[in-house]
């Protein structure tokens, strides 16, 4: 048998070494260990989001850390804000393992923000296909709905927001934004029963700027300007003890930076004193 | 030539062809952005040689010459961006031509197109309609302006009652809505100080009071937020105008016992300043407004430095007085409403008799000082 060349030797040694490296590279965990080495020494997202080979967890984790989110709250301005990266996390958390829970919603949210109605309606009613459960997905749709406005939207996100209250009666946000959609629909007295219903049933209802705000905005289109004032007066109230965490809590989804939590903070104050002006304005006629 | 040879030189030419082009389209389409620093005004002055004219036109005072260059330049605009930078500087001219009805149209379809005119002009636009008011004081004039402004949509729903000053505040409201600019602002924080102490009584723990505090103070920060941009697009001579009105704004909170005094001095102060720093004329709203401030406050004691900051206002120094303030004293003395403006000068004239006799070269009268 005749000898193999030198140059022969290395070329056959370099190709056996990609085929094995490959191997392990594709068929076992290590590139997955590697994404979760770098995401837990760097915080490197782009890097282990491409390491990440089947670890659908991971890549959650990676989608809500850039999304600011829940683990965000309280801990204003340690969070990045990075939509595109959280996305496409989310995205392969999807790739990974096509039943991931929450991995939809997330990306919803996130679609729902670029104003990107269709493509957030698709995650959301796949993620109600999986987890018909979790109906915190219905409040996002009813949202998504609501925000697109096509001819009937508002009836099903009306639909879809009376599902969430009834799922969650403690909790404020769905009162509010039903009302809202009925205040859309002109449906101004129901709208104010919603409020009203939210002020007595939520947790903390009684003492919600938000909500006392929204029912003095209705009760102004109800022409009811002296309780208006009055709810208006309550929410004034209320929103002088207004925490950046608290509005953090109520925009989840918003940027975490102080500057812009800040000057939401300051935004629904001055909402709230030119309704009460408005609302007293009206009275005095 | 051998083949080589040319083939290389026919190379190198189309490489030099294509950077060229390249470089010609880049360095056209980055003139053709704007930003603060590359505003349209300043655009049309590099590329517009009718701008040119007509922005010299205006700053020698020749406002219909300036009028027809500037329709000249918007025949030559090369998108919408610097067509409705034009015509805004179009409704400017006709508003200084004495065409009021004109301009008030003209800055209204301004503010109405959503869809050519990008939000600063629009916001710009609505602000001057409001600006317009506040800078005439002859009573005939202000009626015709007040009547063409709020005689149709959205603006005949800022009219409360008779209060002009509520209708004119929501105006500037509507404008900083549109973009959050900073002389709108301090008029809004003006707005609501003149509501505060004369519909409220001064009221400041009511929650209509703590409304407007609010809405003051917040239009105070935005308006002073604004300053940096009108620095970078050199908007400068209209900063310590800001400067003076957060001043006003803030004296009535001070009067009512919700913002240190010394605070509100260093408005007034920062606007004399800024308009000295900036080469505006010494005789100006600034100045006034500065020395009634100190005037209200420490009479007796800061009575040299009161007649320092009105000394520009001198029979012999006309140049350095601006003609609004001119039109003013005239107006203060003749007009009842401005009766307040009337008392506050008669007590400077009795502080600086160079100030009384200043008065007096406008048709003031010795008696109006007894």
């Amino acid at each position: 048998m005749r000898l193999l060349e030198r140059h022969e030797r290395i070329l056959i040694g370099a190709l056996v070494g990609v085929a094995l490296v490959s191997g392990v590279w594709f068929y076992t965990p290590t590139a997955t260990i590697a994404a979760r080495y770098v995401w837990g020494q760097w915080h490197a997202g782009e890097l282990a989001l491409a390491l990440d080979q089947s670890d659908a967890g991971l890549a959650l984790v990676i989608g809500e850390y850039y999304f600011g989110n829940q683990a965000a709250i309280g801990k204003v301005g340690q969070r990045p804000y990075e939509l595109p990266l959280a996305e496409k996390a989310f995205g392969k958390a999807i790739e990974i393992d096509s039943s991931v829970k929450l991995a939809r919603y997330m990306r919803a949210r996130i679609e729902f923000i670029q104003s990107n109605f269709d493509a957030a309606l698709a995650d959301l009613d796949a993620e109600l296909a999986l987890y018909p459960e979790n109906k915190r997905t219905l409040y996002m749709r009813g949202l998504t709905y609501a925000y697109r406005g096509f001819p009937g939207d508002l009836v099903l996100a009306e639909q879809d927001f009376r599902d969430f209250v009834a799922w969650t009666p403690r909790e404020w946000a769905g009162y509010n934004d039903l009302a809202f959609v009925l205040a859309k629909e002109k449906k101004y007295a129901d709208a104010a029963e919603v409020l009203k219903e939210g002020i007595t049933k939520a947790d903390g209802g009684e003492e919600n700027p938000w909500l006392w705000t929204a029912l003095g905005v209705i009760q102004l289109n109800l022409d009811k300007p002296a309780e208006a004032v009055d709810s208006f007066i309550k929410a004034q109230t209320f929103s002088e003890s207004l925490t950046l965490t608290d509005w953090q809590r109520a925009y989840p989804g918003n940027n975490p930076s102080p500057r812009f939590i800040e000057s939401g903070v300051v935004a629904m104050k001055v909402g709230i004193a030119k309704n009460l002006i408005a609302a007293y304005a009206v009275l005095k006629k | 030539m051998s083949k080589t040879n040319l083939i290389w030189l026919l190379s190198g030419l189309a490489a030099l062809t294509i950077a060229g082009g390249v470089w010609y389209l880049s360095s056209r389409m980055s003139s053709l952005s704007y930003s603060n620093s590359s505003a349209p005004a300043e655009v049309l002055m590099a590329r517009n040689q009718s701008y040119v004219l007509a922005n010299s036109y205006q700053k020698e005072g020749k406002f219909d010459l300036a009028l027809q260059s500037y329709q000249e330049a918007l025949l030559a605009a090369e998108d919408r961006v610097q067509a409705t930078q034009i015509r805004l500087d179009i409704a400017f001219m006709t508003e200084f031509l004495g065409n009021y009805k004109e301009a008030i149209s003209q800055l209204k379809t301004i503010a109405a197109n959503s869809s050519d005119s990008y939000a600063i002009a629009r916001a710009y636009a609505v602000q001057e309609i409001g600006l317009m008011y506040y800078n005439h004081y002859e009573s005939d004039i202000r009626q015709v302006l007040v009547e063409e402004t709020f005689k149709d949509s959205p603006y005949d729903s800022f009219k409360e009652g008779d209060s002009l000053n509520v209708a004119y505040t929501k105006l500037f409201e509507y404008a900083a809505s549109l973009y959050p600019l900073g002389i709108s602002e301090s008029r809004i924080a003006y707005g609501y100080a003149n509501e505060l102490r004369d519909t409220l009584n001064g009221a400041t723990t009511t929650p209509q009071g703590k409304a407007y505090i609010l809405l003051i103070n917040q239009s105070v920060t935005a308006a002073v937020a604004d300053i940096q941009r009108m620095e970078d697009v050199g908007e400068v001579s209209l900063i310590p105008g800001i400067l003076t009105h957060c001043g006003v704004a803030l004296e009535r909170l001070s009067l009512l016992g919700v913002i240190d005094l010394q605070e509100v001095e260093l408005f007034f102060k920062k606007g004399l300043q800024y308009a000295a720093s900036i080469g505006n004329r010494s005789g100006s709203f600034s100045a006034y407004a500065y020395a009634t401030f100190l005037v209200s406050h420490y009479k007796s004691t800061r009575t040299e430095e009161i007649r320092s900051i009105l000394s520009p206002f001198r029979v012999d120094n006309k140049a350095e007085i601006d003609q609004n303030i001119i039109r003013f004293f005239r107006a203060a003395r003749a007009n009842q409403s401005f009766l307040d403006g009337k008392e506050r000068l008669v007590e400077l004239g009795k502080i600086s008799p160079t100030f009384k006799t200043y008065l007096i070269s406008l048709g003031w009268e010795e008696t109006d000082f007894k």
